[in-house]
C-alpha cells in the first residue's frame, strides 16, 4: 500500500527544496529562491491535507478492484510472500516527484528517493501523539562532517596509515534522531565512612590518630531535559557522547526542518528509555553528595539511595551526522552533533604503531638509566 | 595535545622521582668493603678498620653528603646531585683500588634491584603513554551523569550530619640505624561525638 508523502517543491520553479544549514531557510538548489520555514509550512497544511484525502480515496479504491480482478498474466509463481513480521516493519511511498516506489522501514519520518534524489517526508509518521515537540535544525552540512572527521584523524599515534589513507567514507548521512528529554527532581542520600588523620611525633615515636566518622547526607536536584535517544538503530554511546546540544536553539517541530535528511521517528518508548535517564541522574546523585563530604583523609560510601519524581517528558528531534567506513572487514561509525559539531567514534589501533611507541620510549630511557645505575 | 605532553612529563618526572631516592637514598646499601664484609650508609659515622681519612668521612658522614648532594635535592636538581654523587664516589673509588688500602665495591645485592628499575621503570612510563594513546581511539562512551541537565543552584542539601564515633592511634618507633622498630594500634573505642550538624 502506497502511503502520502510530500516532497517540498519551490513555488518558483517546482525543484526540490532543502533545508539549507547556514541560511536556516529552506531553498531551492536549481533557481536558487529561499523561503522561511513558516512560509512553506502555510503553503504545504492545505496541500498536506487534500494529500491525504487522496490517499484514502485510493486506498478504497485499491480493495474495490481487488474483489473484482478477472484473467490475465499472473504473478502467484514470482518471489515469496512477505512474512507478516517483514511486512509489519515496511512501508512503501509513492514519490511525488517522480512516481517511484519507495520503500523504507515503519520508522522512516524522512527520506530521499533512489530515483531522482529528491527529498521526501512522510507527515503521517509525526503526527498526532507521535508529533515531537520540538527540533533543532542543523547548523553545519556534510562537508563540516568530513573535514571534523579528516581533523579527527589528526593526533592519533596509534592510527593505522592505511586506514586515514585508503579510507573513504562510504556513507555520510544527516539524521534527525528522535530524543526523549526528560525533566524531574530527585531526592538522594547517603552515608559514608570517613576518618581524618594527624601524626605527630612523642620521643621516639611517631604517632598516628585517626578519627573516623559516619557522614550522613541528604539532598535533592532539579533535572531539566535529560537527552535520551528514542532509536534503537543509533549506538546510545554515539548519541550520549555527542551531547551536549545547546537548547537555547530548540524550535517548535516543523516538518519543513526534514528536507534532506533522514528522520525516524521513535521506536523505544518513554517508559523504556526514562531507566537510561535514571541511571544517570543516580550517578550525579553520588557525585554531588561526595562533593559535600570535606576535610576528611579517607571517605568510602557505605550505602546511597536516590528516588526520581517524574516532571515531564519531551520529544524532539535533534541533529546528528553519522559516518560510516568499513575497513579490512570491520565497520567503523562516527557520529557527529549537527549543531556544535562534536565528532567522536571509535577507531582501530595498530598493533605496529603500539610496540614501536613502546619500544621507542622505554628503550631510550633503558639506556639512559642504564649508563646511570649500571 | 598539550594535556597529553604535560601528563607524559608528569610521568617522567614522578618516574624519576621514584628512582632517585629509592636508588640513593633509602638504598642504604652503597659499600660493601672486602676486607671486612659489611654494609655502610652515609648515616654510619664509625668507620671499618682499613677504610680511614677524608675520603671516607666524606662518603659516610651524614653532614657532608647533605653540604654535597642534598643541598641540591632539596633544590629539586635530582640529575645534578646524583651526578656530583657518582663521580666523586667514582673519583674517590679509583683511588682506593689504586692505593691497595681496601677495595670497595658497589653492593651487591642491590644489583638485581637496579636493574630490575632500569627494566621495568621505562616499561612502565612508555605503557602508560601508550595507554593515553590508546584512550584517544576510542572516544565513543555511554554517559553515567548527567551534570550538563542540573541547574547550578538547583542542589540543596536537607541534611549534613557528621557523626564521630571512636579514635584510633597507631604508635610507631622511629627508625634509627642498627635499631628496633615496631608500631602498635590503639583505640578508645566509642569515646563520644562531635559534630551533629543539622539542618
Amino acid at each position: 500500500m502506497t502511503t502520502q508523502v510530500t516532497n517540498f517543491q519551490c513555488p518558483a520553479c517546482t525543484g526540490p527544496l532543502h533545508f539549507a544549514e547556514a541560511s536556516g531557510k529552506l531553498e531551492c538548489e536549481y533557481c536558487g529562491s529561499g523561503y522561511d520555514v513558516a512560509e512553506i509550512e502555510a503553503l504545504y497544511a492545505d496541500k498536506e491535507e487534500k494529500a491525504r484525502a487522496a490517499s484514502e480515496r485510493e486506498t478504497k479504491k485499491m480493495v474495490e478492484d481487488a474483489t473484482g480482478a478477472g484473467d490475465g498474466w499472473t504473478a502467484d509463481s514470482v518471489g515469496s510472500d512477505w512474512s507478516d513480521e517483514e511486512a509489519a516493519g515496511l512501508r512503501s511511498y509513492c514519490c511525488p516527484s517522480c512516481g517511484a516506489e519507495i520503500i523504507c522501514d515503519q520508522n522512516t519520518a524522512a527520506t530521499s528517493c533512489v530515483y531522482c534524489g529528491n527529498s521526501t517526508v512522510m507527515p503521517g509518521q509525526l503526527e498526532g501523539n507521535l508529533k515531537p515537540d520540538y527540533v533543532i535544525p542543523f547548523k553545519l552540512d556534510k562537508d563540516a562532517a568530513v573535514k571534523a572527521l579528516k581533523a579527527y584523524y589528526k593526533g592519533k599515534r596509534l592510527l593505522p596509515k592505511e586506514f586515514s589513507k585508503d579510507n573513504h567514507i562510504n556513507e555520510i548521512q544527516g539524521v534527525y534522531v528522535p530524543f526523549w528529554l526528560f525533566d524531574g527532581e530527585a531526592d538522594c542520600e547517603a552515608t559514608y565512612d570517613a576518618s581524618q588523620s594527624h601524626t605527630y611525633t612523642e620521643g621516639d615515636y611517631r604517632i598516628t590518630e585517626t578519627e573516623h566518622f559516619i557522614v550522613e547526607r541528604r539532598g535533592s536536584f532539579q533535572f531539566q531535559r535529560i537527552p535520551v535517544d528514542g532509536s534503537s538503530k543509533m549506538p546510545d554511546a554515539h548519541m550520549d557522547s555527542i551531547e551536549p546540544f545547546d537548547y537555547s536553539e530548540l524550535k517548535p517541530f516543523s516538518t519543513a526542518y526534514l528536507p534532506g535528511y533522514l528522520a525516524d521517528k521513535y521506536d523505544v518508548d518513554a517508559e523504556e528509555s526514562i531507566q537510561r535517564a535514571y541511571k544517570r541522574v543516580a550517578g550525579s546523585a553520588d557525585q554531588l553528595l561526595r562533593s559535600t563530604v570535606k576535610s576528611y583523609t579517607s571517605v568510602s560510601e557505605k550505602n546511597s539511595n536516590v528516588h526520581v519524581h517524574k516532571g515531564e517528558v519531551r520529544y524532539a528531534m535533534l541533529p546528528v551526522w553519522m559516518l560510516h567506513t568499513k575497513w579490512k572487514g570491520q565497520d567503523f561509525l562516527f557520529a557527529m552533533n549537527g549543531q556544535t559539531g562534536k565528532l567522536i567514534g571509535d577507531l582501530p589501533i595498530s598493533k605496529g604503531k603500539f610496540a614501536a611507541w613502546m619500544a621507542g620510549i622505554s628503550v631510550p630511557l633503558m639506556a639512559i638509566l642504564a649508563l646511570l645505575f649500571l | 595535545m598539550k594535556k597529553h605532553i604535560f601528563a607524559l612529563g608528569l610521568v617522567m618526572v614522578m618516574a624519576l622521582g621514584l628512582i632517585i631516592p629509592v636508588t640513593a637514598f633509602e638504598d642504604h646499601n652503597y659499600l660493601c668493603v672486602v676486607d671486612n664484609p659489611r654494609l655502610v650508609d652515609q648515616e654510619e659515622t664509625v668507620l671499618p678498620g682499613s677504610l680511614r681519612g677524608d675520603m671516607m668521612d666524606y662518603m659516610l658522614c651524614g653532614e657532608a653528603m647533605e653540604e654535597a648532594v642534598a643541598s641540591k635535592l632539596s633544590d629539586g636538581d635530582y640529575n645534578g646531585a646524583f651526578g656530583t654523587y657518582l663521580s666523586d664516589y667514582g673519583e674517590y673509588l679509583s683511588h682506593y683500588a689504586e692505593n691497595g688500602e681496601g677495595v670497595v665495591l658497589t653492593s651487591v645485592d642491590s644489583e638485581p634491584k637496579r636493574l630490575a628499575i632500569v627494566i621495568f621503570v621505562p616499561l612502565l612510563i612508555a605503557l602508560s603513554v601508550c595507554m593515553i594513546f590508546r584512550s584517544q581511539m576510542k572516544t565513543a562512551r555511554t554517559a553515567t551523569t548527567a551534570g550538563n541537565y542540573i541547574p547550578a543552584d538547583s542542589f540543596h542539601l536537607s541534611l549534613e550530619r557528621d557523626q564521630y564515633t571512636h579514635t584510633t592511634t597507631e604508635r610507631q618507633k622511629i627508625e634509627k640505624q642498627n635499631s628496633d622498630s615496631g608500631s602498635s594500634v590503639d583505640s578508645d573505642g566509642n569515646r563520644g561525638s562531635k559534630g551533629g550538624i543539622s539542618k
